[in-house]
């Protein structure tokens, strides 16, 4: 691509370079917002996840907190028990020391008792004392002292055997038959001496009962005896042993995984020793509970940092699309540097280069009006960049497109409207959005071929915009170039191929021939396709399509040579079989051409055709629309056919047809099948009623696309109706039958009875004997036979130009004449120095008034 | 261009020469029919031209009729013609008022009664 001279712009290279950078461009802008916004993700994450972790360090505090805080309760609660019992008990030694009590005077300890613990002040369950027998001697209650021995209880022994205080597990009070704790102190004698045990019992109450526990947040507050029973639960058993055991060791703390005292499970177990009575306090409480606040705050906090990863997306969403946007705008103008080198390199015409570059400029520069003009050509043209039409109108209305064109032929400049006389007012009238005026001349070799023009409310263009105009100017400069070159080539190849293809086609009463050629591709070559027609004086048509393979002047020369030798041989053979065949001799070793030949005689209707090699003409009854492939008649192209493969085949033409004959590229494209298109054109043909070749290249390309080859196309309507005869033949008798046989043809078609045809035919005939009898006796001549219907009577002339010679015997000439006479309706013979012209009338009948040969004499 | 069948068969039954003429009798085939009237031989003394199977007759076969007649009669040979009243041929010799003078019948027989 570096080697490639600096000038040359078209081709394939440049339009690839073009969209390589375009595509380059788009790439690094994509990949650079890809990786801003995986960037942003990524850290957006981390932080997220950094946030969630700490979080999580939070929960995992205050949940550490929440724990402390229970176990700090459950201390605090322990110390309390042990601080009441260490009361209880230094009442009960108080109580113990009293006179009565040292002297076991029974009697006075029950009143002592009595007003020592007044409705169970201090001992709910009672106050008794129990000698060292275990008998309860003296008690609190009224009920006086409960019977039996009280020396099993462990309370009693303890205190018995160690000599002091001992708080007992929870026991079934023998008297109440309630659950009781008993909190026992060794009394003593005068001498020091145990005397027994002094018991102050207390009532258990659950915990649910006691409202005031419930208040301090001590609802689930649980004391566990020596014995593993559940004081404030009616002295159940703690369920899950192992955590009992696992508490008796530990003395206190907090356990988060338990099962609970409880064994119901997902509980938080925090516990205590009270030292005085040997019990374990503990709360127990579900973990949800006790978690719940640590749990909130965590919710709030990932809800904090979930609602901060959307916004940060949101914010980044915002970014990358305004981003996207000044990019967009940024890369705008170097992609329609590259649109523009890729619309120059189809642009063909001068008005293409300048609608691409329009378009180019459009789009670089947004809120400019562009404006672009080729001098040379006078091709002026104007559109705005903004898309409004009233700039447009503006600019237009005051003519001042020629001022703005010859202003930028000079070079690079930047001018304000309000300093240039000839377009102040577009200042003012375009609402001053046209401020100023950027002009660049669009320069071939030096030469100034055209301008480019931004009006616009910038007053400067910056270094940037000045070479992207360069740029697109140089870019037009060079597309011009090739479109003139490329005009110059199209016309000299369309002026070829119209000097190869008849200018005329001769047409005549009744038939209509039409022919059209559409060059195919960039159309700068010649084609080798044609079409052509003779009508010979027999009033026989012949008609030729025809396609030369390859293309350009080779191609061209051997289409020229094939017309001319259809012409000579057209003339010299009716039978299309035997045109081809002679044409067949003209054809060169490495030549290949297809054909299609007709021959038509509108009198008879006769069609004979042959077919080399060439796609089937298509022949339409207008009357019945029965379509009829002619395809009976096919050989090899020529240039493989041998002479004796040449075959023809014959229909008879309906009284009012159309005929196709048409090359290839007419109905074949590319991947589809060329019979489909056969049958398109047919049903093109079948629609129209006013057939014209053009249009019918028109309906089938609007049908299956356009052509990408050549099409040579020639359409014959035929109208018998319509049709006069008219025929020149020698002036031979060798020739009058066949010119008899197709006068019968002609006038069948007409309204005349049998009798007026024969009549007709034999006048027609003796008009012809005239001439040969008289004026050509010893030359050779011709005789022209013409036959017209007007006003329902045909007017019938015969003429010669040989001169006339009066040798026969008048009687034979009279008979003749007599004929011609009785037989039409008036007979005139002229003769003059130059011929003689006989001029016949016979007014036409219809066929069923006649009658049939009644004899007339 | 097709020229249409023209034909003529002669055949001689005593003193009778019957030439029977098939097609077109124009400018092209009456000569033909000149020579082959003319070519009666010695001892016909009549000689029929049928024409029944005629399908076009102009002209110039009329005036080869009356020539062949005039020759004909110079050798004492007579000639009658054979056309159908229902064809085309019958009203040339009608037009023509050729019907008497060269003696047309109808049919065969007539012409050999």
């Amino acid at each position: 691509m570096g080697t490639a001279p600096a000038g040359r712009i078209a081709g394939v290279a440049d339009w690839d370079r073009a969209g390589l950078t375009e595509g380059l461009l788009g790439r690094a802008a994509g990949s650079f917002r890809r990786w801003m916004i995986a960037g942003t993700a990524v850290a957006v994450v981390l932080l997220g996840g950094i946030s969630i972790a700490l979080a999580w360090r939070q929960y995992d505090d205050a949940k550490g907190r929440a724990l402390t805080d229970l176990e700090a309760r459950v201390v605090a609660v322990a110390a309390v028990v042990d601080t009441s019992f260490a009361g209880q008990i230094s009442t009960l030694e108080a109580i113990a020391a009293a006179p009565s009590v040292v002297g076991e005077q029974t009697h006075r300890m029950d009143a002592y008792f009595a007003r020592a613990n007044p409705h169970g002040a201090l001992f709910s369950g009672g106050l008794g004392w129990i000698d060292r027998s275990g008998r309860a001697l003296a008690t609190s209650s009224p009920g006086g002292p409960a019977p039996g021995s009280l020396t099993g209880r462990v309370y009693f022994q303890r205190v018995l055997t160690t000599g002091k205080p001992y708080v007992s597990a929870g026991i079934i009070g023998r008297r109440l038959k309630l659950p009781i704790i008993a909190v026992a102190v060794p009394t003593r004698d005068a001498r020091g001496r145990v005397s027994g045990v002094l018991v102050g019992s207390v009532l258990l109450k659950t915990v649910a009962e006691s409202k005031q526990a419930l208040d301090l947040g001590y609802g689930d507050l649980q004391i566990i005896d020596r014995n593993g029973n559940l004081l404030l639960s009616g002295l159940s058993p703690v369920a899950d042993r192992t955590l009992l055991t696992r508490i008796r060791r530990q003395g206190s703390g907090v356990l988060a995984d338990t099962l609970g005292l409880d064994g119901g499970g997902g509980d938080v177990v925090a516990f205590a020793t009270s030292t005085v009575p040997g019990w374990v306090t503990a709360i127990d409480r579900p973990r949800s509970t006790v978690f719940a606040a640590a749990q909130r705050a965590l919710a709030l906090e990932l809800a904090s940092v979930g609602a901060g990863i959307v916004l940060v997306f949101m914010i980044l969403g915002f970014i990358v699309r305004r981003s996207r946007r000044e990019s967009d705008a940024q890369n705008e103008r170097t992609r329609s540097w590259g649109r523009l080198t890729q619309a120059l390199t189809v642009a063909a015409t001068p008005p293409e280069v300048a609608e691409a570059l329009l378009s180019a400029l459009a789009s670089a520069f947004r809120d400019a009006v562009a404006i672009v003009a080729f001098e040379s050509l006078d091709i002026l043209q104007v559109t705005t960049g903004s898309g409004t039409p009233q700039a447009r109108r503006i600019i237009e209305n005051n003519g001042a497109l020629d001022t703005i064109a010859r202003l930028g032929t000079g070079g690079p400049t930047s001018r304000l409207l309000e300093h240039e006389p000839a377009l102040a007012s577009l200042h003012a009238q375009s609402g001053r959005r046209f401020r100023a005026l950027h002009t660049l001349p669009i320069l071939d070799n030096g030469e100034p071929v055209g301008t480019i023009s931004l009006l616009g409310v910038a007053a400067r263009l910056g270094a940037s915009d000045w070479l992207l105009l360069g740029s697109f100017a140089n870019q037009a400069a060079h597309a011009l170039e090739r479109a003139l070159l490329f005009a110059h080539e199209h016309e000299l190849a369309v002026r070829l191929q119209r000097s190869l293809l008849p200018a005329r086609l001769p047409s005549t009463r009744g038939v209509g021939l039409a022919g059209h050629y559409l060059a195919g591709g960039d159309a700068v070559e010649v084609g080798g396709d044609w079409y052509d027609a003779v009508r010979r004086p027999d009033g026989i048509i012949q008609l030729c399509v025809g396609d030369v393979s390859g293309k350009g002047i080779g191609a061209a020369t051997v289409m020229g040579r094939q017309r001319n030798t259809f012409h000579v041989y057209a003339l010299d053979c009716v039978s299309p079989a035997e045109i081809v065949r002679r044409m067949l001799r003209h054809v060169d070793g490495d030549e290949m051409i297809t054909l299609a030949c007709i021959s038509l005689d509108p009198y008879t209707g006769e069609l004979d055709y042959a077919c080399a090699g060439h796609p089937p003409p298509l022949l339409l009854d207008r009357e019945s629309g029965e379509l009829i492939r002619l395809d009976r008649a096919s050989s090899p192209p020529l240039g493989v056919a041998d002479p004796a493969d040449i075959i023809e085949a014959r229909v008879q033409l309906p009284r009012r047809a159309a005929l196709a004959m048409y090359t290839d590229g007419l109905i074949e494209r590319r991947g589809e099948n060329i019979d489909q298109g056969i049958d398109l054109l047919g049903r093109v043909i079948a629609a129209e009623t006013n057939l014209t070749p053009d249009r019918v290249v028109t309906r089938v390309s609007e049908a299956i696309g356009a052509p990408s080859d050549d099409v040579a196309l020639m359409l014959v309507s035929f109208d018998a109706q319509r049709t006069g005869f008219e025929v020149e033949l020698p002036a031979h008798p060798e020739h009058l039958p066949g010119v008899r046989r197709r006068l019968r043809g002609w006038l069948s078609r007409r309204a005349l009875d049998e009798q007026q045809i024969d009549d007709t035919i034999l006048a027609v005939s003796e008009a012809c004997n005239n001439a040969i009898e008289h004026a050509y006796r010893e030359t050779e001549g011709a005789i022209s036979v013409s036959i017209r219907e007007e006003a329902e009577t045909l007017r019938i002339v015969v003429e010669d130009h040989g001169s006339w010679r009066e040798e026969r015997p008048s009687d034979e000439r009279g008979r003749g004449i007599m004929l011609m006479r009785n037989l039409t309706d008036s007979a005139e013979i002229e003769s003059t120095p130059h011929g003689t012209r006989v001029t016949l009338a016979q007014r036409l009948r219809p066929p069923q008034a006649a009658a049939r040969y009644a004899p007339t004499a | 261009m097709t020229v249409s069948p023209f034909e003529l068969r002669s055949s001689r039954t005593d003193d009778t020469l019957v030439i029977e003429v098939v097609g077109e009798v124009d400018m092209a085939t009456a000569p033909e029919l000149s020579t082959a009237i003319s070519s009666a031989q010695e001892g016909v003394r009549r000689v029929i031209v049928n024409l029944t199977e005629v399908s076009f007759l102009d002209s110039s076969a009329l005036n080869a009729l009356v020539h062949s007649q005039r020759e004909l009669a110079a050798r004492e040979i007579g000639l009658r013609v054979v056309s159908p009243t229902d064809r085309l041929v019958r009203r040339v010799f009608e037009i023509t008022q050729l019907t008497g003078p060269l003696r047309v019948v109808d049919s065969l027989d007539d012409a050999l009664a």
